[in-house]
């Protein structure tokens, strides 16, 4: 009975004080993971830095502009090269303008204007060699002052990433505990339908696959959702003309006559811009859910369609473009503006950008080469020849030569002789 | 694969369990040795709920010491199923004993409607981790014949841990992971029956 007594008032003592305890007893949950801060710079500080350098290796091609005996190369982020393509069986690379934050360009006479994170540049390149910003348009493109989570002010810009492991603590509770860390964590004329923006002489010829075009003395620029139009009658002193939202993921923009060709991963519109300062909206074609350059002339449009491959830099982009499963060329009526029809689909692997100078059309199929048709009936294309080029992105075509940008090189060939397409160069990288 | 982990721990365990059995017998104190079972339910009560739970042990009893291979369910936060190691000893020789015990093993998750991977498509890439769990505490029991009813109040400790993708959290090098680790601090109260 001692015993009984002893031992109960032990337990009884133990779950007093272990009762006692258990107000002292909490649950515990954390969530781990990497967040991604944002290192800024001023983007005065910056434009400052914007010069010419020696000749840099092309590490990554982009996207094409070609100016009387120049060819321009983005280098995504970094800058832009110069090649001296006055002998075009022989470019040579001239120089490199410093430019972080660039993706896109378009030149007028001696200025070229660049995107430098969210700021648009006129920069002088009356001396190619010495090249000097003249005018800033700040805050021209907002929507890049965004990045994973983060946005940053209007006089700033992301120039890199640190990356810190991080542990937060969290509810307990059992349901979906979103973790919000820093930063929002979580939770084309009849003569030259060049693939390219064309206004006249002393303006620079853009691939398929740009977002600056130049018309009538007007730099259209298109960002994710709008489209701006900065009236460079004054080619030194850029003043924004109007900005219209036009809609998600813009992708590419290509001028043509009165009319403005907006490729987006949905569709392509087409915008009326007799008054350059007021572009009206004016009809779409809507396909599937994929990425699309477009170039067009008085009467057809040609729109490729690819996915995009799963090695993109960016994952939202990949997300993005990851729903569609086309890859195709397609050719649009676009006589009666108000009527858009389609005249035929060309199945292809994954083309990019295209080109089309008088009856040829040229497209970069991405790794199945380059495809150059006889478009004398664009609603029968005829394959004249099928070059073997890994990774083809952009293509312009002018005065008969093809300027092609691919992963690994710069090629260009004649096409004069559709029948006997010939390789001029290869500027390697 | 998870199942088979929990199936191999078993066995492990269970072989341990039989050799250690074995070695003692061959010890010579044959008549010390036997089976015991010990079956219990309870409450784990922390700081989000009170949930019911149940385990049974299984393993060797030598005089006042026993070893065995547990295994219950858990309802505690997430559910899981304990796979433990229960070491045991009582004191004295009267009819009514303290007894104190410890476990320590691991947790492996079920997936029920409240589980991560349920929550929405953005979790379906969950991976559920196996984690640790223990328990020690006190009790009493009371010889009933040859078998004994018991009584224990004891602190559990359980760890549920899972991974997922975090599509708002990319960086600029792609995909990116978050590990949730739950840490839970109980009082489990128990009773139960052991032969």
């Amino acid at each position: 009975m001692k015993n009984f007594k002893s031992s109960t008032s032990v337990l009884a003592i133990t779950v007093l004080v272990i009762t006692t305890l258990f107000g002292c007893l909490k649950d515990k949950a954390t969530s781990t993971f990497k967040v991604y801060k944002p290192v800024t710079e001023k983007l005065s500080v910056i434009e400052k830095r914007v010069h010419n350098t020696t000749p840099q290796s092309i590490a990554k091609i982009s996207k094409l502009s070609v100016l009387n005996n120049r060819i321009f190369i983005v280098a995504p982020n970094k800058g832009i090269h110069i090649i001296n393509n006055t002998d075009a069986s022989a470019p040579v690379n001239e120089s490199f303008i410093v430019l972080p934050g660039c993706n896109d360009i378009a030149i007028s006479g001696n200025i070229l204007y660049a995107d430098c994170f969210s700021d648009l540049l006129a920069i002088d390149i009356s001396d190619p060699s010495n090249a000097k910003v003249v005018k800033t348009i700040a805050n021209h493109f907002p929507d890049k002052r965004y990045a994973y989570g983060y946005w940053v002010d209007s006089t700033e810009a992301i120039v890199d990433w640190a990356i810190k492991d991080t542990v937060v603590s969290q509810s307990v509770e059992n349901s979906g505990n979103y973790v919000y860390g820093n930063g929002g964590i979580y939770y084309l004329s009849d003569i030259g339908m060049t693939a390219s923006a064309n206004a006249g002489s002393g303006v620079s010829t853009n691939g398929s696959m740009a977002r600056f075009a130049i018309q009538n003395n007007y730099l259209y620029t298109v960002s994710s959702s709008t489209l701006s139009c900065v009236n460079i009658s004054s080619p030194r002193y850029p003043i924004v003309a109007s900005k219209l939202g036009i809609g998600w993921n813009i992708e590419t923009i290509y001028p043509f006559k009165e009319k403005l060709f907006i490729g987006s991963q949905t569709g392509m519109s087409i915008y009326d811009v007799s008054n350059p300062t007021s572009p009206t909206f004016l009809t779409m074609f809507s396909h599937a859910k994929v990425c699309d350059p477009v170039i067009a002339d008085s009467n057809y449009a040609y729109v490729t369609l690819h996915t995009e491959e799963n090695t993109t830099s960016s994952p939202f982009i990949s997300l993005m473009c990851s729903g569609g499963t086309t890859n195709e060329l397609d050719v649009l009526d676009v006589s009666n503006i108000k009527q858009v029809k389609a005249v035929n689909q060309y199945i292809l692997t994954q083309p990019h950008g295209l080109g089309k100078e008088g009856n040829t059309l040229i497209v970069c199929d991405g790794n199945d080469g380059l495809k150059v048709y006889d478009a004398t009936s664009p609603a029968n294309l005829v394959l004249k020849e099928k070059i073997a080029l890994a990774k083809t992105y952009d293509v312009i075509c002018l005065n008969g030569i093809a300027i092609v940008s691919t992963a690994t090189a710069l090629y260009q060939y004649n096409y004069s002789d559709i029948n006997n397409v010939k390789l001029l160069s290869k500027l390697s990288f | 694969m998870k199942y088979k982990t929990f199936l191999l721990h078993g066995i492990i365990t269970f072989v341990c369990c039989l050799f250690l059995t074995q070695h003692i017998k061959a010890q010579g104190n044959k008549k010390s040795i036997h089976f015991t079972s010990i079956n219990s339910v309870g409450l784990l009560n922390g700081q989000i709920s009170s949930t019911f739970a149940m385990q049974t042990i299984n393993g060797i009893s030598y005089k006042k010491t026993s070893i065995g291979l547990g295994v219950g369910i858990d309802n505690y936060g997430y559910r899981t199923i304990p796979v433990f190691v229960d070491l045991r000893k009582s004191f004295g020789n009267n009819e009514i004993k303290p007894l104190v015990f410890a476990d320590f093993g691991i947790g492996y998750p079920i997936k029920t409607d409240n589980s991560p991977e349920q929550w929405s498509s953005e979790f379906s890439n969950t991976i559920t981790k196996n984690s640790f769990c223990g328990e020690w505490g006190v009790g009493i029991e009371k010889a009933i014949g040859s078998s004994s009813f018991f009584v224990t109040a004891s602190y559990s400790y359980k760890k549920y841990a899972y991974t997922h993708n975090i599509y708002w959290a990319y960086g600029p090098s792609g995909t990116n992971q978050a590990r949730q680790d739950y840490h839970y601090n109980r009082i489990a109260l128990r009773m139960g029956y052991r032969f």
